[in-house]
Parts: C-alpha cells; structure tokens; sequence
C-alpha cells in the first residue's frame, strides 16, 4: 500500500460509504467524500511538489497478476504524465464537492449525488495513473456510467433522461471502436502495458497496417470521449445534469480524458495516424465555435466551448506538441470548471438556462460575476495576464511551425506538393479564427448574462449573491485561472510533459513562428472581445446584422440547429428502432411461424395414420377377428350337442378312413 | 466421500421427502435439501484442485455391466464452475418460490428432481448416463412450465399461447435434439464397445472426417437447439414468458449452459477435426445469434421477453469466444483467451441473467404484468430494487467492473487476435455491443425513470427474502468484475487442456 493506492481508493471507499450509509449520518454526509477528496488532493499535490525537487521521474507503482493466467501484470503508476494530472484532478474535484455542498442542498438524492461525484473522481484518478490500456478502459468506462447517472440526476425530466442514454450510447460507439483497439494491440503484442507496447511499435514489432488501424481505433475513442466531430453531439445535452457535474466531468476532467488517452498512446502513433489527430482536433476546434455563436442557453455556449478547447487540445497533442497540449488541458480545467460552477451559481439564482430571460446581474451577484470575467478573460486568451493565453498560444505556435517546416512531411508525391503546402496551413487558420470565435462568444455569453437591462424583471429581482461555500470555490479557481497559474506551473510541466517534444523543431525557426502566432492571436483575440462589446454591450452593431440577407440567416440556422447533426442521429436511433421491430415481428411471424407451422402437418399425417389405422390396419385385424367369428360360428353349428350327429359323423369318418385305406 | 453422487442423491431424496411431506411444509423440506446440497459443494470447493487440468474426482458405479453402462461422474475446470452454478441457482431458486401456494409439493419435488438431473448432467463422463440426465431433466421442466406457468389463453393474432404451449414446444423441441444425439452415442456405442468418454476418445479421433463431420453434427444439433442458437431459437422467449420465476432463472442460468458444455464436453473431446473444420461456422453462427438476439430484444415490449431474448444475444459471445481458438492460417498455434472468455461468459451470464429474472419476478409479483410501456418512475417508488436492477442491467450490458465485461472483453481480445475472417466476427459483434447498450438503456429509461406512475405509487421495495436471492448473485457478479483471477484459475488449466488436445489430434496428418 502506498500513497498512489491512496490517492486512488480514497474517493472509491468514500463513495462506497456515502452510498450505504450517507442517510443514516446525515449530518455526516458533507464531510465523507469530501473528505476522501481532499485526502487524495493532499497526497497528490504533495506527490507533485516531491517529484518536482526530485526533478522528473517519480517511481510510485503496483501492480498484480489479474487475470491469473500469462505473466501479464497490471497495475498503476505515477509517471510524469500522470503526476500533474493526479493533482489536477483531484483539486478540482475537491472544489467541486465543497461547491456542491450549497448548490445541492435540500436535494433528495443529496448523499447519492455526492457519492458519484466521489466515484468519479475515483475512475478518473485511476484512468490517469493505469499503466496498461485495459485499467485505462475500465475506468473510462466507468466514468461513463458515472456521467450517465449524473446527467440524468434529475431523472424525474424526460430531457435528462434522453441526454443520458443519449450521452452513454454516443460515447459508447467511440469505446467499442477504442477496444478492438485494444483488442488490435494485444493480439499484436501479447502486451496490454503502455511501455511495452511502446517499446513494440517503435522496434517494428508491429506491422505499420496494425499500428495505423490501432491508433485511428484509439482516436475514435477520444473522439466519443472527448465530444469531437462527430461523435460531439452528447456533450451540449448533457448540461441536463446539475452544474458543478458540467464543471467536474464535462469540463474538467472526464471529456479531458480522451486527449489523455491520445498523450499516452501518441509514442507509438504512426504519423499518419497524427495528421488524423490534427485533422480532428482543428476541425473541431472551429466547428464548435461556430455553434457558440449564436447559442441562447447558458451551459451550451460553454459546453460549445468545451468542445472547441478539446480540439485545440488534440491538434497541439497531434502536432507534437505534447506539452503544449496537455498545458492547455491543465489550464483549461481550472478556467471551464469555474466558468461553470459561476454559470451554476447564476443558474440557482434566477432558474433558467437561457440568456435571454437574464442579464443586469453583475450589480446582484458581483462575486460570481468578478470570477468569471477572470475565466472568460481565460478561455478567450486575453493577453499576458491569464492562463489560457499562455497555452492556448503555445498551440497555435506549434500549428503555424507545422505549417512552415511541412516539406519534413512531404511524404506525398510532388505532384500534390502544392496541395500540401496549403493544407498543412489548415490547422493554424481553424485553430487562429477559432480563437477569433471563442474571444467573441465569450463575451457574448458574459454581457448578455451580467449587463444590460434585466431582460426578466422577475428572476432578475429573485436573484441573490450566493453563500461562500460557493463563493470560495470560484475564487481559488479564479486565482489559478490568471498568469498565477503560468508562472507557477509552467516549468513542471516543461519538465513533465516536455520531453522529447521539441527535437523536431529547429530552435530558431520555433521561436520565430511563435512569435507571429502570438501576435495574430493577440489581434484575433482582442479583435472578437471588441467585437462583443460593440454589438451587445455598446449596441453600436445591430446583433440581428446576421439575419439581414439570406445567406447570413442560412449560416445562423446552420449554426443555431448544430448543422442538423441532432437530426441525423435521432433519424439512425429511429431507423435501428425500425429495424429491430422488424427483426423482432420476422422472429414472431417468421420463425415461429415455422416452427408452429410444423405442427399442422404432422397433425393432419397423425390423423391420417390415424384413419388408415382405422380403416385399413384395423380393418385386417378386424378381419382376422371376423373370420375367425365365422370359423367359429360354423364350428358351433356342428358343434349340436346331439349325440346322433356326433355318431352321423362318426360314421362318416369311418367310412372315408376305410375307403382311403381300402384304396 | 462420493461428493458427486452427494450431490445428485441429496435433491433426489428430498423430491421423495417432499411427497411424503404434508402440503406445507414442501417448501421447508426443499429449502433443507437444496440448502444440505450445499455441503457437498463447500466440500468440493475444498478438494478441487483447480491446477490439475484433467477429470477429477472420479467415482465408478456399476450400472448394467453387461453393456458396459456404468455411472461414471467426474469433474475439471469446466464442468466444477457448472456444479457450483447450478447447486447455488437452485438453492435461490427455491428461496424464490417461496410463495408458490398451487400445488407446492409437486412444484418443489420436480424441482428437486430437475436440480438432481441438471447436476448429473455435468458431472457424468459416460454417455449413456449423460443422455438419461439429459432427458431425465425434461419431465420436471415440462411440468413446471405447462402446470406452473401462465394459463393456456389465445394471442391477439389467434395463436395459442400460455403454459402448456410453451410446455410442449420446449420438450418437442429439445427431444427432437436428443434423439439426434442418441443415434450418435448408439453408433459411437457400436463403432467403440463403451460408453465412457475417455475411451470412446481413444477411437473416434481416428475417424476420417466425414464420418467426424456427421457425427459432430448430430450431436451439435442437440445442442443448438439448447443454447440456442438461430434458428433453433423460438422455444426459448415462449419457455421464459410462460414460465414462474425460479423456472425462468434455472433455464437460463444452467440449461442453456448446457448446450455450449455439450459441445465442448463432447464435441471437442471426441471429434477434434470435425471441431476445427466447422469453427467458423459456429463461430458466425454466434454471431448471428448476438445481432439477431439483440436486435429482436430491442423490439420487445414484455421485460421478460427482453431479457430472453438478451440471453439469446449474450449466448452468442460463448460460441464465438469458443471457436477461435487457432490462429488463422496456422495449423498449431492456439489461442486460449477467446474459450477462456467464453466458458466465463457462461457462469457470468448464468448469475446475471438469473439476477435478471429474478428481478422481473419481483415486478411481476407486484404489477401482474410485465408491460414496459406501462412502467415507469420505478426508481423512486423502489429505490433498493432499482439499485439491483443497475447493477444486473449495466452487468448485462458489459459495463466495466462487472462480471460481464471480463468475459466480452476476453473473448473480443482472443477473437481478434484469432486473426482472418475472425476479425469481422468482431467487428460485427462490436455494433451487437451497441445494440445491447442501447436496449437496457431504453428499459432502464422507460420502466425506471421518469416520473412516478400513479397506479405504481405504494408498491412495497424488495422484501428481505427478494434482496436475499440477489445479494449473493451481484456479490459475485462485482467480484468477477473487479478480480476475475480466482474464476480464471480455475478454468485456464481445463481450457488449455482441451484446447491443446483438440488442435494436437485435430490437425490434418501429413
């Protein structure tokens, strides 16, 4: 037992006890999984600081024999991967209890609610440290059943119900394809360890066609896990759940977990596999942007974002720029999760969702407000003085160098070189408008809420301050949202993540690209706040601009009704419904008809066996009687009783006898 | 100590006692006996050896030696986890038929007597005893369903339905099987001069392999019709819809077991080339079966007859696991994930689709119907009973860190790595796992969530006797799923055995 089987099993025994026993202690119950939490909070953030003096590599592992045939050993490690994300996790879940505490009270599923938090907390601090990819799996899968039961917390609405199975059958496809990935590696390797299937790839023990199929496997995974297109359509319902699960799980940690997954496996990704990676993650990047545009629900606009920010994510992990990636990630986290939580204090302040029924509520809630501006601020990329400047710029440093040194890639043939050429710029324009977007909508989201007139004079008067359990989360996570965060952590995670990411790149070019990037992010970024300020804060710009011409308005449906994807899934789920009512009437009306079908004949051929039986064999046997009742009655004719006829017989057979012999 | 024999004289004393028992106390005495049956088994659990992969325990009974018919009971890896299954099964099973008032001593003694026949079926090693538990087991299972099952009544669409019918059809069809089987042992009986599995062994390997074939296939059938596999399947969803709860579960939970034992208890023993040349099929044939009977589930309206046809659906990842067990395009080199999660699969899918049952059952008893459409917002009306129904429902749809996923995820694992036309089973049996997420989910939705029904309001949770019957069933269905290892030691070294032996003397001789 060590502190790494702490950290872990920590939370799990907690929520173990909250579940059984969280209605007997009541007044217990705000204090065991929190309790748990923060235990595994201490120990990790303690396990980081001792690994940052004993500068990289921290040996704290175990592992055992679990499936109890081959030598196969599974287990856990705190690697340097693992580390950060251990502290990370588990601080924000921490923060996350104690900021449930207010905004779930009176619940009737109070205790339940905390005790899945807790286990989720457990899986993702278990998927963080899995040193195999089965470990890894379970816990994935696990945090799925954690985020199916949290999003439909309030099972009670039909919505949330439907945006859990919806959530759970979505990411559900990405898993499947995730283990035959699995599946692939083992039956290449014999190997489910990360390190040894590592150490195959890279010694060419595994085919390229089999690393290739395994690793685009793997990204469909991360793709349902991660909400990228186009597996994305869960996450924007799944803010059915309470609040601080959006912030936890939808924002923080679980849909992090997929670019987790493509971190840990991206040493034996084949390139070709990464340009799929890049391909996805910028895409997506933009994509969702575009839906933030014009969203009216609160935690959708977030949750947008929250998709947008995972393909930056994917495409800096893509572009080998692991740390970069894996920064943002980070950085992220803390900024989403308060942006969240801040949307769940509004929300339990005025009961809706949708902006359009707020607004003015910087003057009643100026703490929750305060905070948020430093979130936003964060996950627009305001410079120098935020979090997510600093990593959202790495990425968008690394796409430009890709960019630029893309002859490296010219694997292609030179007829297409061109092609390429402009192609390799693709992800550094998505991921650079995308920053565009994100500063826009943010601010969008931000001064339709807290300023303006009260659009709903009601909810606005109803509105209030929340208590300070609520408030002290928003301001510790606020504080690690701002440069503070940067400053403090950026060496760690050069040392933890950075290593071997940056040989690619030569030193000066890298600086130069970095450069440039930084400066157009600056502009696009300042240029989108500006532009939100314009429209919604100072008016100067019509918000309707869009709708004036029938080009603008088709964009607005396309991005308000999410490119219809809604609609594409909701016609496969029908069309598979259809399909199995077939299926299920062929089995009724089909084969059972079959099988009962069989039944009448052998009937009518009884029942014919049945009448030659009566007929025709009992007619034989009939006869066999009624002969021998004939033989028999002629029998009993000469049987008279008269002693003259038997004496008249007699005599005749003298006679005859006595002719035979005389003859 | 005959422990085997215990285990089979033991139900069958007390079906005697029950009849002589007065009509109330049938269910103590079946308790008492099923619950003394127990002993034996702890006993076993002791003496077992589970690193020996060969029969163990071997017990002889002369029988009618001039034909050389003999009782011969023993038990390995496979068939021990089977005992184990059905001694435990039984013991809940008549936990759960505690209220039967028709008729209880003739229920609890067939009862008693189908548990005595089921065991007898795992543990003989020779033919002819093997065929007489076979059938033995269909009377008490065709009275429990035709006399103890819904009334006979006609369907909507003028078909008859209910008990009887669904009495008849099980036994039709089954007996249909059997006889296919019989003239195989009697030719094997001919052919070999024994009725012992190891001997006769020793000779139909040197069969050339059409006579393997046709062997091979008559026995199949027999147990195809048992699984079941499509298109032998239909008996199955009428057996489980009419059937009492404690029935339902038995019929699932072990005699289905049976066909996928047969097989590898026989077919591979005795006909290892004929196994080799066929394991695609079977193993498209299981395929089949997890679409079809996902698919048909997905359809269903009636929870019980979801769950059936769940059953038909999960039953097709043991025929898969259990024939790829070469590599593709190799004559000798073997895979032992995809039996190993098989043979798992079966004693998993035995505990929750007993967990599965039982848990209708409790509805059942309550709603009178089984209707989904006419549930809903149970989850707040019984909040133990639906934390059961989590635990069985997410078991069922192979969620992680239950019983269930290990024995998919092995059988995926080895089916992938079997390589060749094997792949596209899994990619295939991959959109199976989607499906079957999908169906216990929109269950769960509509009978659980949602809000609470007006005509449901008041019904009582699960009583103590119900969580008892469940407890012990998810204690080892979470067992499993958090540390398969002791369940796969007990398996691996039987498994390897059969598996090593079967590619040996099924390889084609140069």
């Amino acid at each position: 037992m060590n502190s790494l089987a702490l950290i872990i099993f920590a939370p799990l025994m907690m929520s173990l006890v909250q579940l059984f026993f969280g209605k007997r202690f009541r007044h217990l119950e705000k204090f065991t999984t929190a309790g748990g939490v923060g235990l595994a909070a201490l120990l990790s953030i303690r396990n980081l600081a001792s690994a940052l003096h004993g500068h990289g590599a921290f040996p704290l592992a175990f592992s055992f024999s679990w499936f109890g045939f081959g030598g196969l050993r599974l287990g856990f490690h705190a690697d340097n991967l693992a580390v950060p994300m251990l502290a990370m996790v588990s601080f924000v879940s921490l923060f996350v209890h104690i900021f449930s505490v207010g905004y779930m009270h009176g619940h009737p599923r109070y205790s339940r609610f905390f005790s899945y938090i807790s286990f989720f907390t457990f899986a993702m601090l278990g998927l963080v440290a899995s040193d195999n990819l089965l470990f890894f799996f379970i816990c994935w899968e696990l945090m799925g059943l954690c985020s199916y039961l949290l999003i439909g917390f309030y099972f009670e609405e039909r919505t949330a119900c439907l945006a859990a199975i919806k959530a759970f059958l979505t990411t559900r496809v990405g898993d499947v394809l995730f283990f035959i990935g699995i599946a692939a590696l083992y039956g290449a390797t014999g190997s489910l360890r990360f390190e040894e299937i590592a150490r195959a790839a890279t010694g060419g023990l595994i085919g390229q066609k089999a690393l290739l199929f395994a690793s685009l496997c793997i990204l469909a995974g991360t793709i349902g896990k991660s909400a990228q297109f186009p597996l994305h359509g869960w996450l924007p319902d799944a803010m059915e759940g309470p609040s601080p699960v959006s912030a936890l799980i939808h924002a923080a940690t679980m849909v992090a977990a997929g670019i987790f997954l493509i971190a840990r496996t991206a040493p034996f990704f084949p390139s070709a596999a990464m340009y799929a990676v890049i391909g996805v993650g910028s895409f997506t990047a933009f994509f969702a942007a575009t839906m933030a545009l014009v969203n009216r629900d609160f935690k959708k606009i977030l949750a947008f974002s929250t998709i947008s920010q995972l393909g930056y994510m994917l495409a800096g992990i893509g572009l080998g720029a692991t740390a970069a990636g894996l920064h943002h990630l980070l950085s992220h986290a803390f900024f989403k999760a308060l942006l969240f939580l801040g949307s769940g204090a509004v929300l339990h302040a005025v009961h809706t969702r949708n902006v359009d029924e707020m607004g003015g509520l910087a003057e009643k809630m100026p703490w929750t407000c305060a905070t948020m501006y430093i979130g936003a601020f964060s996950l627009a990329g305001f410079p120098f003085l935020f979090s997510g400047f600093y990593s959202k710029d790495e990425i968008i440093g690394a796409a430009l160098l890709f960019a630029a040194v893309s002859h490296r890639h010219a694997y292609l043939s030179p007829g297409i070189l061109v092609a390429g050429k402009i192609l390799s710029f693709l992800p550094f324009l998505l991921l650079l408008a995308a920053a565009g977007l994100t500063a826009f909508y943010t601010f969008r989201m931000m001064i339709l809420v807290f300023h303006g007139e009260p659009r709903d004079r009601h909810r606005w008067e109803h509105a209030h301050e929340q208590p300070p359990t609520m408030i002290v989360p928003l301001v510790v996570l606020a504080f690690f949202s701002t440069a503070a965060f940067t400053f403090a952590f950026r060496e760690p995670i050069e040392t933890f993540f950075g290593s071997g990411t940056k040989e690619s790149a030569v030193a000066a070019g890298a600086e130069v690209a970095h450069h440039f990037a930084m400066i157009a992010s600056v502009i696009v970024g300042l240029g989108g706040i500006a532009l939100a300020y314009a429209i919604y804060f100072f008016r100067k710009i019509p918000a309707d601009f869009l709708m004036r011409n029938p080009q603008g308005r088709f964009l607005y449906d396309l991005f308000f009704r999410l490119y219809w994807t809604d609609e594409i899934y909701a016609g496969i789920a029908r069309g598979a419904v259809a399909l199995a009512r077939r299926f299920g009437l062929f089995d009724r009306r089909g084969i059972d008809r079959i099988v009962d079908g069989t039944a009448p004949p052998l009937v009518s051929t009884s029942r014919f066996s049945g009448f030659i039986d009566l007929y025709v064999v009992d007619f034989f046997v009939n006869l066999t009687g009624d002969v021998t009742r004939a033989l028999g009655r002629l029998a009993r004719a000469l049987q008279t009783g008269r002693i003259q006829d038997y004496a008249l017989g007699a005599m005749i057979a003298v006679i005859l006898l006595a002719l035979w012999i005389g003859l | 100590m005959n422990l085997l024999s215990l285990l089979i004289l033991i139900p069958l004393l007390g079906a005697a006692v029950v009849l002589a028992a007065p009509k109330n106390a049938a269910r103590l005495v079946a308790l008492i006996t099923s619950g003394v049956a127990l002993l034996p088994l702890a006993a076993l659990l002791r003496t077992f050896d589970p690193s020996n992969p060969d029969l163990q325990l071997i017990e002889v009974h002369r029988w009618i030696p001039q034909m050389h018919i003999q009782f011969l009971f023993a038990v390995d890896g496979l068939s021990f986890l089977m005992v184990v299954l059905t001694g435990l099964l039984s013991f809940l099973c008549v936990i759960a038929s505690w209220n039967i008032s028709k008729r209880p001593k003739g229920y609890f003694s067939l009862f008693l007597l189908l548990q005595a026949s089921m065991v007898g079926v795992f543990v003989a090693v020779d033919l002819f005893a093997f065929y007489v538990f076979w059938e033995l087991m269909l009377l008490p299972m065709y009275f429990l369903i035709g006399i103890w099952g819904a009334p006979a009544r006609q369907d909507p669409d003028g078909r008859t339905r209910g008990g009887p019918y669904a009495a008849i059809k099980f036994f039709l069809y089954t007996l249909v099987g059997s006889l296919l089987m019989l003239v195989a042992i009697l030719w094997i009986w001919n052919a070999s001069g024994s009725f012992d599995l190891r001997q006769q062994a020793l000779l139909c390997r040197t069969l050339g392999l059409k006579t393997q074939l046709i062997l091979w296939t008559l026995f199949f059938l027999a147990f195809a019709v048992k699984i079941p596999m499509f298109p032998f399947h239909t008996w199955l969803p009428d057996a489980h819809v009419e059937a009492p709860t404690a029935v339902s579960v038995i019929l699932a939970g072990v005699l289905l077991k049976m066909g996928t034992y047969g097989i590898l208890r026989i077919n591979y023993t005795l006909f290892p080339r004929a196994t080799l040349a066929t394991a695609e099929v079977v193993a498209a044939f299981g395929v089949i079966n997890i679409l079809y009977g996902a698919l048909c589930a997905m359809a269903q309206n009636d929870m019980k007859r979801l769950v059936a046809y769940s059953s038909i659906s999960h039953m097709g990842y043991v025929m898969l696991g259990m024939s790829a067990i070469v590599l593709w395009g190799s004559s000798d080199r073997t895979v032992i994930e995809g039996i190993l999660g098989g043979v798992l699969q079966m004693w998993n899918h035995g505990t929750i689709t007993a967990m599965l049952f039982l848990l209708v059952g409790v509805i059942y008893d309550r709603a009178h119907h089984r209707d989904i459409d006419r549930m809903g917002g149970l989850a707040v009306t019984m909040p133990i009973y639906t934390g059961f129904v989590t635990v069985a429902f997410f078991a069922s749809l192979g969620l992680p860190g239950l019983s269930g996923f290990i024995g998919e995820a092995l059988v995926l694992l080895g089916t992938w790595k079997t390589g060749g036309l094997y792949r596209f089973f899994v990619l295939a049996a991959a959109v199976g796992i989607v499906i079957t997420a999908a169906y216990h989910l929109w269950l769960i939705q509509r009978a659980f969530l949602g809000k609470e029904r007006e005509e449901m309001k008041g019904f009582p949770d699960a009583s103590p006797r119900e969580i008892f019957t469940l407890v012990p069933l998810a204690a080892i269905v979470i067992w499993i799923g958090i540390y398969p290892a002791p369940f796969l030691r007990i398996l691996y070294p039987t498994l390897e055995k059969i598996v090593n032996s079967v590619v040996l003397s099924g390889a084609p001789t140069p």
